[in-house]
C-alpha cells in the first residue's frame, strides 16, 4: 500500500526491494509487488482480498479496474472449512 | 496500574459518570423534554417514535429507552410524556425503580400545559440531582466495559488506528475489563480470522453462523450481495478495493484476546473479556454506539480517519485517528493521534499511552465528545 502519492515511472522501495510504478498511485492505494495473472488471487494482509480480473504487471495500480470482489466465494469456503474441521484441532 | 474511580450504584455495575437523563416517551413530548434537559444540565433523548407504532417497533422503542436509562453512567432519570402516547410510561418507571435508580415521571397533559410541566420537570430533576453523591470511589476494573468501533475510515484506519485499538483491547481485557465489538456486518471476508479468536470451537461456529445468516438475510431482502454495496464509493476512492480488504481492517480492533461469545443488544457481558455484540444494522455510526449503551458500555473508543464528532448520551467516546493531517485539521473533535505509528513510533508504546489516556477519561477527565456536548442516541431497529 502506498504511504505517499506515487508518480508514474517513480522508483518505489518496499520490503527491501525496488520497483518502478507503471501508473500514478495515490496514498492508501495498492501497487502490485509482482506480476499477477488474470484469475490469480490478489493477496494483502496475507489473505486473498480478490481475484485479478486482467493481467496485472509489477508496478501496476491495483484496484477495482483489475480486481474482482470474490468475498461471497471466500466466505462460503471459510465457513465450510471451519465446519469440516470440527472442534478437535486448531 | 492506575486505579479506576467511579460511582457505585444501588444495584448493578458501577458507572464512571453521573449523567442525568431526560427521556421523551413520544415525539409529541420532545420539545418539553429538551427544554427541561437544557435548563437542568441533563442529557436528553428525543426521537420520532412512541406512538402509532407496530407492536414489534413499539417493543424496540420501549426496550431501548429502558436499557439506556439502566446504563450504569446514568445517575437519575426524568421520564417526560404527553399523556396519551403508546409508550408504557408506568412500566418504564417501575423497571427503572427496580434497580433503585432515582427516577420521576410527568406528562404534559396531567400537568396542565407546557409551562407547568416544564416547571415541575425542572424541580423534580433538580431535587434528584441534589441527592446524587459526586464523590468518586475506587471501583473494580470489571466495571470498565468499553465499546470499540470505527467510522469515517480512510487508508490509515487499517494500518494504524484499528491495530492500536486492538492493542488497547488486549490491555483492557488483561486488566480485567470488558470490550464490546459490534459492526458484525463488517466481518464477512474475515470471519475465519474472527472465528479463530473464539474461546471455543462452539463460539467459533456461532460466529460463522452469524456471518452466513447476515449475508443471506441481506441478499434475500435486497437481491444484492453485501459486497455489491460495501466498500462504499468513499472507501474505494480511498483505495479499498473489496469487502474482504475492508473487513480485514475492521477486525484488527479485536486484538489478540479470545472472544468469549456473542451478546444480543441489551445483554451485559456475563463475565469480563472480549465480546461480540450482534449489531448487524448498516446504519450510521450512532447505531452501533447506541447498541453499546444498551449493553452496559460505560465508554466508547472510536477510530476515524476522516474525522467525526460522534459521542453518546450514556458515555464518553474517545476518538483517535491514524491520520496525522486529520488530527491537526480537527483538533477539537479528535482525542488521540495514532498517526505517530506511521511515523515510526512502536505500536506497544502508543498503546500504553492510549491505555493511560483511556483510564484518565474513565476517572473523570472529559473526552472531546463531552466537551462538545455530543450526546447522540438512536433507537436501534434492526436487532435480534
Amino acid at each position: 500500500m502506498a504511504l505517499v502519492d506515487i508518480q508514474q515511472g517513480e522508483a518505489v522501495t518496499a520490503e527491501g526491494g525496488i520497483l518502478i510504478a507503471r501508473n500514478a498511485v495515490s496514498k492508501g492505494h495498492k501497487i502490485a509487488w509482482r506480476d499477477i495473472h488474470a484469475g490469480e488471487s490478489v493477496v494483502k494482509y496475507g489473505v486473498p482480498i480478490g481475484k485479478a480480473s486482467s493481467e496485472i504487471k509489477q508496478g501496476d495500480h491495483v484496484h477495482i479496474h483489475n480486481v474482482l470482489d470474490i468475498t461471497d466465494e471466500l466466505c462460503t469456503a471459510y465457513a465450510s472449512a471451519f465446519r469440516q474441521r470440527g472442534g478437535g484441532e486448531k | 496500574m492506575k486505579q479506576v474511580t467511579g460511582y457505585l450504584r444501588q444495584k448493578g455495575p458501577a458507572g464512571i459518570r453521573n449523567y442525568t437523563l431526560v427521556i421523551s416517551t413520544v415525539h409529541c413530548a420532545n420539545s418539553l423534554a429538551q427544554s427541561i434537559a437544557d435548563k437542568t444540565g441533563s442529557h436528553v433523548i428525543v426521537h420520532d417514535y412512541g406512538c402509532l407504532e407496530s407492536a414489534d417497533n413499539a417493543r424496540s422503542t420501549f426496550f431501548a429507552l429502558k436499557n439506556v436509562a439502566l446504563n450504569p453512567n446514568i445517575a437519575a432519570v426524568l421520564i417526560v410524556g404527553l399523556g396519551c402516547e403508546q409508550t408504557d410510561r408506568d412500566r418504564l418507571l417501575s423497571e427503572i425503580r427496580n434497580v433503585e435508580k432515582p427516577v420521576e415521571c410527568l406528562t404534559l397533559q396531567a400537568c396542565g400545559g407546557f409551562i407547568k410541566a416544564e416547571e415541575l420537570g425542572i424541580k423534580l430533576m433538580n431535587e434528584m440531582k441534589a441527592h446524587i453523591s459526586d464523590k468518586r470511589e475506587s471501583i473494580s476494573f470489571s466495571n470498565l466495559v468499553v465499546g470499540v468501533q470505527c467510522g469515517g475510515s480512510d487508508w490509515t484506519t487499517a494500518l494504524a488506528a484499528n491495530p492500536l485499538i486492538g492493542a488497547l483491547t488486549d490491555r483492557i481485557v488483561k486488566a480485567g475489563g470488558s470490550v464490546l465489538m459490534g459492526e458484525c456486518a463488517g466481518f464477512p471476508g474475515s470471519e475465519h480470522i474472527v472465528a479463530e479468536h473464539a474461546c471455543s470451537y462452539e463460539v467459533g461456529l456461532q460466529i460463522m453462523d452469524m456471518c452466513d445468516s447476515l449475508r443471506a438475510v441481506f441478499f434475500s431482502e435486497h437481491g444484492q450481495s453485501l459486497s455489491d454495496v460495501n466498500p462504499t464509493p468513499g472507501n474505494k476512492a480511498g483505495g479499498i478495493t473489496t469487502l474482504v480488504e475492508k473487513s480485514m481492517g475492521n477486525v484488527k480492533k479485536m486484538g489478540a484476546a479470545p472472544i468469549q461469545g456473542i451478546l444480543r443488544i441489551g445483554e451485559y457481558p456475563p463475565h469480563p473479556g472480549l465480546w461480540l455484540l450482534d449489531i448487524r444494522a448498516a446504519g450510521p455510526d450512532a447505531t452501533t454506539t447506541s447498541g453499546f449503551s444498551l449493553s452496559g458500555a460505560v465508554m466508547g473508543v472510536f477510530s476515524t480517519g476522516r474525522g467525526t464528532p460522534l459521542g453518546n448520551v450514556a458515555f464518553p467516546v474517545v476518538k483517535l485517528t491514524g491520520n496525522t493531517d486529520a488530527y491537526r485539521m480537527l483538533p477539537d473533535i479528535l482525542d488521540f493521534n495514532a498517526g505517530v505509528i506511521l511515523e515510526g513510533q512502536s505500536l506497544d508504546t502508543t498503546a500504553d499511552a492510549l491505555f493511560d489516556f483511556v483510564l484518565d477519561i474513565a476517572c473523570g477527565c472529559c473526552s472531546r465528545s463531552e466537551i462538545n456536548h455530543c450526546f447522540e442516541f438512536m433507537i436501534p431497529r434492526d436487532y435480534r
